[in-house]
């Protein structure tokens, strides 16, 4: 194998045919090359053995269209290190994590578990391009081996030289890149993570590792994938790397680098894939693809690179590449977590904002029309709900009585509620026609709810206490159940639709008279769907039984309240709320000659 | 690369270095070589500088030619540095590692 380049000053390059015995004749000039750089005999051997079992794997295992293709070898030798480097043109193989020795009969497979075991460190890079395999070892100290003695000759002493000149680079590359590892940590304490000093760690990092070119992605699934956040040159306009591997346009390296949780190294004479995105740099390039993960998760990728068809970085810049760029992958991690942490603490702080709103739009004290007392409660599955009653007196004596169950749970089905709430409250001229007043509400809502497609169940009931009637217009609500003590349960049941789904629709409004001791109750599904720990559900029947036995016992509203909310939780034990729970009693209340004061009762929103 | 034989013993000398190379000649050598009274096989490693790992493999091919006749291989005159590569690949079991008279 003949020799392309050597050098005192640590760096062999060796390029040959694709044969063991061109191997053969490589790893004697390595171990000469060894020899002028000192490094210790037994290391000498070790890696004359190296260097022929990874030539070997790349001779053996070659296809028929890699024989024609050289074995490049290149060798390096540090003050502290050796590296080796085969290039091979195989298909490849993967790499184990641990090299057995096979059973001792075996003929074979003994290499790998030589080149694991007498190296500290080793990579296999696959590429387009071909193969690399990496052996980095340790050298062992050899004080012996510096002391200049009167028999080093000249050629030892300008080896020495430059082992020392790049001992001094390689202090100063660390110097740099603590510094700027210590800015960095600095910066970060003193202010956000700021785009201005992202680019400004890579401006640094490029000037210390001598990359001519860099793109930096992150992984932002919420963005489309891995989007580049920091990049030179063309890089900028880079599209995002989708993260599902099952995407298309997941061509090229950097994917290839991130699927394979390892570095990816490309040089050499061919260009890119066009469908690479690294493409857009040009050609020719020399780079190495470092995925960044975190506690085993994706938080970004580097590229690095230089116009060049050589090997990129030595061994010393590729561990500052990667320090980093995995410094930078905590940073931004914890970046992101503090964002959520806030950004959940603003969404709470909101939610809790919604729902003493929407607490504040319930009544705080019922009217108490004549003969008649009425007590509420409205109780949300989540923070802010979508169910809401009011009472609104109207004109001298009457009385609008309002349950409504908005689509949903949460912010959307709140809005709608409050929305709801005002436009009854702006209409009291209406309220004593209930059927009219619910079209009427329904076109106005139209509009509005078939956008978002949502729609609202309300029950309209309108109470003439001198009359003992109630008025009762539904769109689709959950029908009002009236008990008469000596006689049964009637259900009114809905007649109209929802409002939101049909812009002219009508609502009849049924007139029921009140006799002596009745009472009604106005609800919403989430009373009659609770359901208990078993999941059995509630049912209308177990309500009508309740409201029937209230009216046996003549049970007045605030009574007849606690006792209802006290059957619904006897019901539910320890089962979850399911969705929002809201309901009115009416009971009457035969008057005395001076009036008493009863006070509404109607339980808050955030009571559970 | 030679053989000779001697007596139960075919002794085989001149392996300067046994890589993947040469590993396939020792392997040939031997088949051609060995005769059915053969029970013994002894490789002359005083003057091996190298061995791979194809050459632990012909050495172990030719071991399990004369185990099954109960012989044995015998590897007189192995340098520290080889011995080092028999111990390391746990081969020190399978092979004598005679010391020279």
């Amino acid at each position: 194998m003949p020799l392309v380049t050597s050098s005192p000053a640590r760096v062999l390059n060796l390029s040959g045919p694709c044969d063991l015995g061109a191997i053969r004749d490589a790893a004697r000039a390595i171990r000469t090359f060894l020899e002028q750089s000192f490094v210790a005999p037994d290391e000498i051997d070790a890696w004359e053995l190296v260097a022929v079992e990874a030539g070997n794997n790349a001779v053996n295992n070659v296809g028929p269209n890699g024989l024609a293709q050289p074995v490049d070898i290149s060798l390096e030798v540090g003050p502290t290190y050796v590296e080796l480097r085969v290039h091979d043109h195989t298909p490849g193989f993967e790499l184990p994590d641990n090299a057995e020795l096979p059973d001792p009969l075996s003929e074979h497979g003994r290499g790998l578990f030589l080149m694991r075991t007498l190296t500290d460190r080793m990579n296999y890079l696959r590429s387009h391009e071909g193969n690399t395999l990496i052996l980095w070892k340790r050298r062992a100290i050899q004080p012996a081996s510096l002391a200049v003695s009167n028999e080093v000759d000249s050629l030892a002493i300008a080896s020495l030289e430059a082992t020392l000149q790049t001992m001094t680079e390689e202090l100063a590359a660390s110097y740099e890149s603590l510094a700027a590892i210590f800015r960095f940590a600095a910066e970060f304490n003193r202010s956000e993570l700021t785009q201005s000093a992202v680019d400004q760690w890579f401006r640094d990092l490029a000037s210390i590792v001598g990359a001519e070119w860099y793109v930096f992605r992150t992984a932002r699934p919420e963005a489309g994938g891995l989007i580049v956040a920091c990049a030179s040159g063309s890089g900028i306009g880079l599209p995002p790397l989708p993260l599902d591997s099952k995407a298309p346009h997941r061509d090229g390296l950097e994917a290839q680098a991130v699927a394979g949780h390892k570095d990816v190294w490309f040089y050499g004479t061919q260009n890119l894939a066009a469908t690479d995105p690294l493409a857009s740099f040009g050609s020719p390039l020399a780079f190495i693809v470092h995925p960044v993960y975190v506690n085993a998760e994706l938080v970004g990728v580097l590229t690095a690179g230089r116009y060049s068809q050589q090997a990129p970085f030595s061994a010393v810049q590729v561990n500052i590449l990667h320090t980093f760029a995995d410094f930078l992958g905590i940073a931004l991690r914890n970046a992101w977590i503090r964002e959520q942490q806030i950004r959940v603490r603003l969404v709470t702080h909101e939610l809790e904002i919604a729902a003493n709103i929407q607490r504040s739009l319930l009544p705080t004290r019922l009217p108490e029309p004549h003969g008649f007392r009425l007590a509420g409660h409205s109780q949300s599955a989540n923070e802010v709900g979508g169910d809401l009653f009011d009472v609104m007196k109207v004109d001298k004596t009457g009385v609008l009585l309002v349950i409504a169950d908005v689509m949903g749970k949460g912010v959307p089905a709140a809005l709608f509620a409050a929305i709801l709430r005002n436009q009854i409250r702006a209409r009291p001229d209406l309220a004593s026609h209930p059927g009219n007043f619910m079209a009427w509400l329904n076109q106005v809502l139209f509009t509005d709810l078939d956008r978002v497609d949502m729609f609202i169940t309300v029950q309209l009931v309108f109470l003439d206490p001198e009359a003992r009637e109630l008025r009762v217009a539904s769109a689709g609500h959950c029908p009002l159940l009236v008990a008469y003590p000596e006689d049964r349960v009637v259900e009114i049941a809905a007649d109209g639709p929802p409002l939101g789904i049909s812009r002219h629709a009508e609502f009849p409004e049924p007139v029921i008279h009140l006799a002596q001791g009745a009472r009604v109750l106005m609800l919403t599904d989430g009373l009659t769907e609770l359901r208990d720990p078993e999941g059995s559900l509630l049912g209308l029947d177990a309500i009508k039984t309740w409201l029937y036995d209230a009216a046996l016992r003549r049970r007045p509203a605030p009574e007849a309240h606690d006792a209802l909310l006290e059957f619904a939780r006897a019901f539910r034990r320890t089962a979850q709320l399911r969705d929002d729970l809201t309901f009115i009693v009416v009971a009457d209340h035969p008057e005395p000659m001076l009036s008493a004061t009863s006070t509404p009762t109607h339980t808050p929103a955030h009571a559970r | 690369m030679k053989t000779e034989a001697r007596g139960d013993t075919l002794v085989v000398s001149g392996v300067q270095n046994l890589g993947a190379d040469q590993a396939p000649l020792l392997r040939e050598l031997v088949c051609a070589s060995l005769k059915p009274d053969h029970k013994f096989i002894e490789v002359d490693l005083a003057g091996t500088t190298f061995i791979d790992s194809e050459g632990l493999g012909a050495l172990v091919a030719v071991h399990k030619v004369v185990a099954g006749r109960g012989g044995s291989v015998r590897l007189p005159g192995v340098r520290p540095a080889i011995r080092e590569l028999f111990r390391l690949t746990r081969l020190d079991q399978i092979f004598e590692f005679p010391t020279p008279s």
